[in-house]
């Protein structure tokens, strides 16, 4: 089933402009010979607003449901989100996020230190679980939805806004669990958001204060945070004048630095170097044309909605805002197309691009439609980000059913009560059974490799220091476990410059087994016990 | 409808003028992406130049200026013909003796988004000999 799911995921799930031009295509081969003449295109606009409400509630009430199904499980669907969840634990204890390049623990990402920081004072808060990071994600992504709601709110009267957040919802859908995943994605289009939500709609300085502190959490969360505040701060300045925008701008720097300057576990001189030494991967091509595709999608209801319109009906402002949207996506396509990376980071720009099909289309009704094509393109537009919806979300769910069978949390538990000394997760030729290490983070307060960042590092060109192995070797931890019936450390890395070159080096896995004996088995797990120092 | 937009004599003239700079750096690109596609790893396109940040960078910004360029000249057309399917009337209209630039950049284009089977298949009938 999983092979079939993988075919049409190829065919149709990453391919949303094509098989929007291929259902246009089709749309005008097989319409009215009238209809191909383009005069019949007002009587279809009420036909394409109902089509466009009921997909978009449709949408909401489905992204709702899922997303409450996926926080509900006690299971991780991404590699890297219990990484994040992890690392946010050790930022509450008071242990570096980001680690010196030469330590022994291998953890580091180049994530901004709010995606930690702000999962690991909810941790902190509420008691550390993987529940509590997931509710976090969830309210997020909830709250930029109903934000942007807000937003074109502004513009269109409260059921069409309804449609487009509905919209939004459904090419959220596109990203599987991306948009609410426990890693910045949910933080970045909560901030972008907001940022949006005030700049339309307040004025002066308490504006751009505002906007200045929504945009500097979303420029701490990743380095290419300021692409998505370029058309926010078009917004800005059209409101409150280039004052407020440079205001906005200078509390932006000052609100993103401050995680580094307030907290001595947030290094900004070892956040610089993992963000260097992660640049410096290059870039991958074939991912730059898969996100300029994406781009392009995103641009299509711009276009129709600039078409839409009555002649001159657009005022200049809103092309400013587009152009500045544009060159943000234009950049971020390049920086989203390092391996790893992808048509993901265009999620944030979403709630920007409701609000501006708001603005452009709030004039328009099936009496001052201009373009007769409009209708058509708009129902293609919606059948590919539903093709692409169907394609990402059966991948996604079959494979949480498939983990939702298992309970390895609980074993894990359960091992760890009934043991003594420090147990770690490790991890063997394949990948699922490690999701749930959390779960010894929150009971040990250490984390000495995290099989992601040594993937990334490996791609880097990073060797794995001494003081690893000697920690390894050293007994730092008593037990490892294993997913049941894998040689220890043995997975193979997928990205393109490395690929299927082993993860963990020979000198690594040599040592493991010469400090380890395998000396029982859980459920999932076999356990791994160090006996060098006996 | 054209209000908002810069002036369209001015876009084409610009675009004009720009395609002489993108047109035959993009061409020679795209022809070394489709041998990597045909003949190498097609996930890892010409690796040598990619994974050096400042080459990668520069060959992306190429690739990604010649999408622009078409984007713009199709928005610049489509605005000033008032409708999203210009006739081909405008077209001429509006390029005249440039328009074989359009074509061409258009037709490269079509050539890079080609199936990737397809590329694989030539792969296998030869056409990976002494240029790779």
């Amino acid at each position: 089933m999983f092979e079939a799911l993988d075919r049409f995921r190829d065919l149709f799930g990453a391919r949303p402009l094509f098989v929007a031009v291929a259902v246009l295509a089709l749309l005008h081969v097989t319409g009215r010979p009238s209809d191909r003449a383009g005069r019949y295109g007002r009587h279809q606009w009420g036909g394409v607003t109902t089509f466009l409400a009921l997909a978009g509630v449709a949408s909401l009430a489905l992204y709702a449901a899922i997303l409450i199904w996926y926080t509900l499980d006690r299971h991780f669907f991404d590699y890297a989100e219990p990484s994040v969840v992890a690392i946010s634990w050790l930022f509450r204890l008071g242990q570096p996020v980001y680690h010196v390049p030469a330590s022994a623990e291998r953890y580091s990402h180049i994530y901004g230190p709010l995606t930690f920081m702000l999962h690991g004072w909810i941790l902190g808060a509420f008691g550390p679980g993987i529940l509590v990071s997931k509710l976090l994600s969830a309210a997020a992504a909830a709250a930029g939805l109903v934000l942007t709601f807000m937003a074109a709110r502004r513009h269109v009267s409260a059921p069409r806004a309804i449609s487009l957040a509905g919209v939004a919802a459904l090419l959220l859908l596109g990203f599987k669990n991306f948009s609410y995943w426990t890693r910045p994605e949910p933080f970045q289009t909560l901030a972008v958001a907001v940022s949006l939500a005030i700049a339309v709609a307040g004025r002066g300085m308490g504006a751009a204060l505002a906007v200045g502190l929504a945009s500097g959490v979303l420029w701490n969360l990743k380095i290419t945070g300021p692409l998505y505040s370029l058309p926010i701060l078009v917004m800005l300045e059209r409101r409150s004048g280039w004052r407020a925008c440079a205001t906005a701008v200078a509390v932006g720097m000052i609100t993103a630095a401050l995680p580094f300057v307030l907290f001595e576990n947030v290094s900004f001189a070892n956040y610089l170097y993992w963000v260097r030494l992660s640049a410096n991967t290059g870039l991958l091509l074939s991912t730059l044309k898969q996100n300029l595709e994406w781009a392009m999608y995103f641009g299509l209801p711009l276009l129709l909605a600039y078409f839409s319109g009555p002649p001159r009906s657009i005022e200049p402002m809103w092309v400013r805002s587009v152009a500045a949207l544009g060159a943000g996506m234009v950049v971020l396509a390049i920086a989203a197309a390092k391996p790893g990376a992808g048509p993901y980071h265009f999620m944030p720009f979403l709630p920007v691009i409701v609000y501006l099909v708001a603005w452009g289309t709030k004039d328009v009704t099936s009496n001052t439609l201009a373009e007769p094509m409009v209708p058509r393109a708009a129902i293609a537009f919606i059948v590919a980000a539903i093709t692409v919806a169907v394609a990402q979300q059966s991948i996604f769910i079959a494979t949480m059913m498939e983990r939702h069978t298992r309970d390895e949390a609980a074993d894990i538990e359960r091992f760890a009560r009934a043991h003594q000394g420090v147990v770690e997760m490790g991890y063997g030729t394949t990948e699922a059974l490690s999701l749930a290490r959390p779960i010894l983070v929150f009971r040990t307060g250490t984390y000495l490799i995290d099989q992601p960042a040594v993937r990334e590092h490996q791609l880097e060109g990073l060797e794995m220091p001494r003081a690893t192995l000697d920690a390894l070797a050293g007994c730092r931890a008593k037990y490892w476990l294993i997913p049941k019936g894998e040689a220890p450390f043995a997975g193979r890395n997928a990205y393109a410059a490395v690929f299927q070159r082993p993860i963990f080096p020979d000198g690594f896995r040599d040592a493991f087994l010469a400090s380890h004996t395998r000396s029982g088995r859980t459920e999932y797990y076999d356990v791994w016990e160090c006996t060098a120092s006996r | 409808m054209t209000d908002a937009l810069p002036n369209p004599v001015a876009s084409v003239r610009w675009l004009g003028r720009s395609w002489w700079v993108l047109f035959p750096a993009f061409s020679v690109l795209t022809w070394r992406l489709d041998i990597d596609r045909a003949c190498a790893n097609p996930y890892d396109l010409l690796p040598a130049l990619t994974t050096n940040p400042t080459s990668a960078w520069a060959v992306a910004l190429l690739y990604v200026l010649a999408h622009v360029w078409i984007a713009a000249v199709y928005v610049t057309t489509a605005s000033a013909a008032g409708t999203l399917r210009p006739p081909i009337d405008r077209w001429r209209g509006m390029w005249g003796r440039d328009l074989y630039k359009v074509v061409a950049i258009a037709a490269v284009i079509a050539i890079e988004y080609a199936p990737l089977e397809l590329w694989r298949w030539l792969g296998t009938m030869g056409i990976c000999g002494a240029g790779n």
